[in-house]
């Protein structure tokens, strides 16, 4: 923008000028060639519409005019004469290869390379055997699954293109009955059409285009004639998902702007075929198609360039006429500028640029006038310029004279070190004879001060624009160290170019030397209270301020009061909480008194105990002048002082007889309470015993070889037990533990010894209690299993015996109703009925109790068994094919268990038939079995939609005769369930059940995995 | 949070006495530490991703891996599987695996089986149930070399003719459809080996045209190929196979792979080259050549030009049960329409 604002009149014209003349070309040009491009995209899609139709047109056309001879070829007399024969008149194998080889004759002429077809056959209707074809090959093949042929039994038919496995080519194949005279269907006649005549009627092409392609293909997206940009054979081999293919393949017709196989974009008709199953694809590429707009675009180009050029020149010219006479006023400006001031304009027009030219004369006459005032005014002040430098120098000799005898050095260097000016006294506070010595050191090469460059100096100077008071330690001519107080600045000039630095040099080693003893003497002090670092010191006035104190009473105060502390500061002023000061102060006053004195101060809070050490500080005279104090953390010496009390008084305490005694004379050092005590000796007395006074079972020589591995270390403790004998001679029985405990040099045994008459005692109780309870547990143990057998026994005898009475009542009732059957009404009849059932049912009951009393009996037999296979088996044993189709029996995949096969048989049984019959009564009967397997038991589940059970009665399932479902609801003994659980438990494992009225059962059992005995 | 800083300003307060800084300090960070640290442990915890998890199913192959998959490699390499949600682990079957217990009892989802061995399982009362057919043509035919005359079964009259356990029941069934009795020819069992074949000791032999015949093809030899399909034998080759209980519960899921598994297929049938690298994913030890020329060979097998990939025809499952029952293969009774269904294949593929 602020470019354009630069810009000449004239050129800012044209620029415009040209800008609406662009605008107008684009909004004009891109109508014109939009809509042009509109109606040349219509032109496209109609003629590939047409296109479109006419090869639709063109391939109903071939398919009706192939179909239509195949049609009148079934109805040729000869054919259908030989057909009939060779289908329905039995004939020896000569007969039927002359007449196949005529029919075959007869049909060549519509085949080979000049014919119709690419193959002719005649399949049979009633096997669909090929019984003659143009290619002998193929005769005696059975086409009777083929759609042509099943199709071409009731009409003329065209089958989609096909891919033959024999042939290894795709296929199309026209077909058509063939009656004999009666009209009976007696064969189809079929024709395979030659592919590459479908080829050149979907690619046949105008010749107006070069991009134009068509194809079709099938509802597996593959093509079924070739397309023209693909030269391997493509045809059922190649597949194609473009976006007009896919739409089409959904049914629809249409046009559409995309990319093709190739990825080209282009425009395409799509068009469904639903009679073929086909889609049909007529496309041009976009390329081509708007290869017009284009031209026609470049020409609106052209004509907008030029008529851009010419609306320049108009604006150009337009400009021309505005700018001349400004132009002319310019250059009298200009010239006026430079300095002719007596230039005028003539005022030749009277618009705008004429009222310019006016005003510009009269200020042109107002600025003479002024120019002449100013030439006056400048000689005037010429006289005055003169006058002051006469003044200037006497000032300059006044100040020469304070330069000569000043006592400060005074010079002045440049920048690159050449020393310009050095007056009398900074000569001699160098050790020069004169300034021209002086002047020969470059202070470049040689400064001064070698510990402070001439570069830093430069580098602060040039920065700061100057230097104050720099202390430095310089080396005199003679080597002689001075030290000296510098203040220098930078002389520039208006660039701000330094020309010079001036600076002033004070001798100031004197006051310095002074300063360092002082300094020393501190120094040592701060070294001295800050040595001890656990220490705090400090000292302070008899007005309680700081005097002196170390870095960690400073850290202190600032972490405990937040407080910066130095010399000077009020001690009492800091402490913000008024009991501590006013303890502090009572304190510091006791000290100004004259007294020293130590108090130890407890912080309960953290449980830290302080020692203060409080001491004056005397003047030679002894007067108070002030405070010391000396401060240590002593809360880790008292703790242990009180451990070692509690220890000490602990042992003296125990119950436990406690003994320290020497490792090498074996002398008692230490005897606790507890022990003299029970020994009933004093202090005095034990000192003089040793271990084997006390212990009569030891000699010397036994002693020594029990304490001779602690001795060595082999072993850190002896445990052992033996007797102690008291002062006056009782025994007592005792546990000892000993060991070696060396503290320094010193090397004692320490001995716990307890006394254990109590325990003996009571371990004496339990081993004869034990011995009494195991002879009890025998006893009983034997009754049990004398009983249990002869229950088992008696079962068994009894079960037996029942069955022969019942036989004789089951066969005597059926001799009554068949020998006496006259003798019986219907009544007696029903009855007698009723007692044989009820003798059957009996015999049941019995069976399964032999059974679960078997049981118990036989041997466990455990081997891992397969338990899918198991259920599958038993399954298929208790169903009926019937009741199977009722059944969903679903079966998930069983863990395999180690188990007995038979007994597990015989739960899986009256598992899987208690679900079988309590689901009987569901039309889609749900039975699921499922497995699972933990680190310790396998588990399985029969569940069932059946009856089901109300869970109250759960603990009852497992009993004898518990029956839940009456008779009359289910048939059962009562005893299935007792069986499994009485298999579980011989395996040692568990089983339950869960259920709902009408809901449907689930029974768990769950198997122990059974440990080989090398796990 | 606040509440209980504050608090522990006011106990540090109380606790500060004359001096003693240092074990302050040490509280004062350890309480710090304590505060701050949990947060720390919070903030860095990993988010859990929000993306929905894919499915995870199993599918049993009949064979170890090769081409014969190549439709399920497509599948899961291109990302068909994923995009509907599932992801897929192929489990190799081979001589010793019985390929479709693992379907039936749950350990895989799906599975790859043939026919004939699906009915006689669902004869048994097993629950599985074809849900689309891959090869719709049986891969099984008969070959010899060209010179040898021999074109149709009437010529395997009075011949030795190699056959295997998978073979026999095709080679019988169709011999009877052509009226040649079991005793006018004599089966032979051979390995499948190149060298045996050119011997000529044995002059017709059986095997499948996508892997022994292709592999004497390779060998440059000439061969005449008999198709049992010429001949009334109508057998689907491979199949895919899915419990009752699946298709019950979760219908959704077995819509889903078939879907992928028939859009996998589509893929490898338009561009066999491809399936050899593919088939390496899974058997590092592959020949990718080899495989793709299987591929090309099963071609036919697979897209037959009729109807779509995958697509079954009632009339071709009960002409398999018939053919079995006739060879006493199939004794039990079975209703030939519980083993397979067409509903997944008719909801992928809705009529037009």
């Amino acid at each position: 923008m602020h470019r354009f604002r630069n810009l000449t009149i004239t050129t800012k014209l044209t620029w415009l000028f040209g800008l609406f003349a662009a605008l107008l070309l684009i909004v004009v040009g891109a109508l014109a060639y939009f809509s042009g491009r509109a109606a040349i995209e219509q032109a496209v899609i109609s003629d590939l519409e047409s296109t479109a139709n006419e090869k639709q047109a063109a391939l109903d056309r071939w398919l009706d005019d192939r179909l239509n001879l195949v049609v009148s070829i079934t109805g040729l007399p000869a054919n259908r004469a030989r057909v009939t024969s060779l289908t329905r008149d039995k004939l020896d194998d000569a007969a039927r290869q002359t007449l196949q080889a005529q029919t075959a004759q007869a049909l060549a002429g519509f085949t080979g390379p000049t014919g119709t077809y690419a193959e002719m056959m005649i399949v049979e209707a009633r096997a669909g055997q090929v019984i003659v074809s143009t290619r002998p090959e193929n005769q005696g093949k059975f086409n009777e699954d083929r759609p042509y042929f099943i199709a071409g039994l009731t009409g003329p038919v065209v089958q989609n293109v096909v891919y033959s496995l024999d042939a290894r080519a795709p296929l199309l194949i026209l077909a058509a009955p063939l009656q004999a005279d009666d009209g009976r269907v007696i064969a189809v006649l079929a024709a395979r059409l030659k592919l590459d005549e479908m080829n050149d009627i979907i690619l046949r092409r105008t010749g107006q285009r070069q991009t134009d392609d068509a194809f079709l293909v099938d509802t597996s997206h593959l093509f079924v004639t070739q397309p023209r940009f693909i030269t391997d054979p493509a045809v059922l081999q190649r597949g194609v998902h473009t976006d007009p293919v896919n739409r089409c393949l959904a049914g629809n017709s249409g046009v559409l702007a995309a990319n093709d196989y190739r990825s080209e974009p282009v425009l395409a008709v799509y068009r469904w075929l639903p009679e073929r199953q086909l889609c049909l694809i007529v496309k041009l590429d976009q390329a081509e198609a708007f290869a017009p707009s284009n031209a026609f675009g470049q020409t609106l180009a052209v004509v907008a360039l030029v008529a851009l050029a010419l609306a320049s020149l108009l604006g150009l010219g337009l400009a021309r006429t505005i700018t001349i006479p400004i132009h002319a006023l310019q250059d009298h400006v200009m010239r006026f500028g430079r300095g002719e001031l007596d230039v005028r304009i003539p005022e030749t027009t009277g618009d705008e640029v004429g009222v310019l030219a006016r005003e510009f004369n009269r200020m042109a006459a107002s600025l003479a006038d002024k120019d002449a005032q100013l030439r006056d005014y400048a000689a005037g002040l010429e006289r005055r310029v003169e006058e002051r430098t006469a003044a200037l120098g006497e000032s300059e000799e006044r100040f020469r004279s304070l330069y000569e005898n000043s006592t400060v050095g005074i010079y002045r260097t440049t920048p690159a070190g050449r020393i310009l000016l050095a007056n009398p006294a900074l000569v001699t506070m160098l050790g020069y004879a004169s300034f021209d010595e002086l002047a020969n050191r470059d202070l470049e090469q040689t400064g001064f001060d070698p510990a402070y460059n001439r570069a830093q100096f430069v580098e602060t100077i040039e920065r700061d624009g100057q230097i104050n008071g720099l202390e430095a330690s310089w080396t005199r001519q003679d080597g002689v160290a001075i030290i000296v107080r510098e203040s220098a600045r930078a002389i520039r000039d208006p660039q701000g170019r330094t020309l010079y630095y001036d600076g002033t040099v004070i001798d100031i080693t004197a006051r310095k030397r002074a300063e360092g003893a002082l300094a020393e003497r501190h120094a040592v002090l701060s070294a001295v209270i800050n040595s001890p670092g656990d220490m705090i010191i400090f000292s302070l006035d008899r007005h309680y301020c700081y005097t002196a104190f170390n870095e960690r009473h400073r850290t202190e105060m600032r972490a405990v009061w937040q407080a910066e502390i130095a010399p000077g500061l009020n001690l009492l002023d800091l402490m913000t909480v008024p009991e501590l000061r006013a303890g502090a102060q009572h304190s510091f006053d006791r000290v100004l008194h004259g007294e020293s004195f130590t108090e130890i101060q407890h912080q309960p809070g953290l449980d830290i105990y302080y020692e203060f050490n409080w001491s004056p500080i005397r003047q030679t005279d002894g007067e108070v002048i002030g405070i010391a104090a000396f401060i240590r953390d002593i809360t880790e010496r008292r703790r242990l002082e009180r451990e070692r009390t509690l220890l000490a008084n602990a042992i003296a305490a125990s119950v436990n007889e406690v003994y320290l005694f020497d490792a090498e004379t074996l002398c008692f050092t230490f005897v606790n309470d507890g022990a003299l005590q029970n020994l009933h000796y004093t202090l005095a007395e034990m000192q003089h015993l040793t271990p084997l006074d006390l212990k009569p079972e030891f000699t010397a020589e036994s002693f020594e070889q029990l304490i001779a591995p602690l001795r060595s270390r082999d072993q850190p403790v002896q445990v052992f037990e033996t007797v102690h004998r008291r002062a006056d001679g009782s025994l007592y029985p005792v546990e000892v533990h000993l060991q070696l405990f060396e503290h320094g040099d010193e090397r004692v045994f320490l001995a716990i010894v307890q006394d254990i008459t109590v325990r003996r005692a009571a371990e004496q109780e339990i081993r004869q209690l034990n011995a009494e309870l195991e002879q009890r547990v025998l006893d009983r143990t034997a009754e049990l299993e004398a009983t249990n057998k002869e229950l088992e026994a008696f079962t068994y005898s009894v079960s037996h015996d029942l069955r022969a009475p019942l036989r004789a009542i089951d066969g005597y009732t059926r001799i009554l109703l068949e020998d006496y059957a006259a003798a019986f009404d219907d009544e007696g009849k029903h009855l007698a009925n009723i007692v044989r059932d009820e003798t059957q049912r009996m015999g049941r009951l019995i069976d399964d109790l032999l059974t679960l009393s078997r049981l118990t009996r036989t041997a466990m037999n455990l081997a891992p068994v397969d338990m899918q296979a198991m259920v599958y088996s038993i399954y298929h044993q208790l169903t009926t094919p019937e009741a199977r189709a009722r059944i969903d029996f679903r079966v998930s995949a069983l863990p395999m268990a180690e188990c007995d096969a038979i007994l597990i048989q015989r739960a899986w049984e009256n598992l899987l038939s208690n679900a079988i019959k309590f689901s009987g009564r569901r039309t889609r009967a749900v039975i699921e079995i499922t497995g699972t397997a933990t680190a310790s038991d396998v588990t399985y589940c029969v569940r069932d939609n059946g009856a089901g059970f109300d869970m109250q009665y759960a603990r009852k399932l497992f009993g004898v005769f518990q029956r839940l479902h009456s008779d009359k609801e289910f048939d059962g003994t009562g005893v299935g369930l007792a069986i499994v659980q009485r298999v579980v438990h011989r395996h040692g494992g568990r089983v339950w059940g869960e259920g709902q009225v009408d809901t449907g059962a689930a029974f768990y059992f769950a198997l122990p995995i059974q440990r080989s005995p090398n796990d | 949070m606040r509440v209980f800083c504050s608090k522990i300003g006011l106990r540090l307060r109380s606790v500060l006495r004359f001096m003693r800084p240092a074990q302050l300090l040490q509280r004062a960070r350890s309480v710090f530490v304590l505060m701050v640290l949990p947060g720390l442990a919070a903030c860095t915890s990993p988010m859990a991703p929000s993306a929905s998890p894919l499915t995870r199913i199993t599918v049993q192959l009949s064979w170890t891996h090769q081409a014969e998959f190549a439709g399920l490699y497509a599948a899961d390499q291109l990302g068909y599987f994923a995009a509907e949600g599932l992801q897929v682990t192929f489990v190799a079957g081979g001589p010793q695996v019985d390929f479709i217990a693992p379907v039936a009892n749950g350990a895989a989802q799906f599975g790859v089986a043939q026919p004939a061995d699906l009915i006689l399982a669902r004869a048994a009362g097993q629950p599985v149930r074809s849900i689309a057919a891959i090869y719709r043509r049986s891969p099984i035919a008969f070959f010899a070399l060209a010179d040898t005359g021999i074109t149709r079964p009437q010529d395997f009259v009075g011949k030795k003719i190699r056959s295997a356990v998978t073979i026999d029941l095709t080679l019988r069934a169709m011999m009877a459809r052509v009226g040649v009795r079991p005793d006018q020819y004599q089966i032979v069992h051979l390995p499948s080996e190149v060298p045996l074949f050119a011997s000529r000791e044995v002059p017709v032999w059986g095997g499948f045209i996508n892997v022994f015949a292709l592999d004497v093809q390779r060998a440059g030899y000439q061969l005449n190929f008999i198709y049992p399909d010429d001949y009334g034998i109508h057998f689907y080759g491979d199949v895919l196979i899915t419990t009752d209980g699946q298709i019950a519960q979760q219908p959704d899921l077995v819509l889903r792979f078939t879907r992928a598994t028939l859009k996998g297929w589509t893929y490898a049938v338009e561009n066999p080259a491809n399936i050899g690298a593919f088939v390496q994913k899974y058997n590092v030890g592959a020949d990718a050549a080899l495989e793709n020329a299987r591929m090309t060979a099963s071609l036919p097998l697979v897209n037959t030009g009729e109807d779509y990939i995958g697509w079954m025809k009632p009339t071709v499952w009960a002409g398999m049960e018939k053919t079995l029952r006739e060879q006493s293969v199939l004794t039990k009774t079975v209703t030939i329409s519980d083993v397979y269904t067409l509903q997944f294949l008719n909801e992928i593929y809705p009529a037009r």
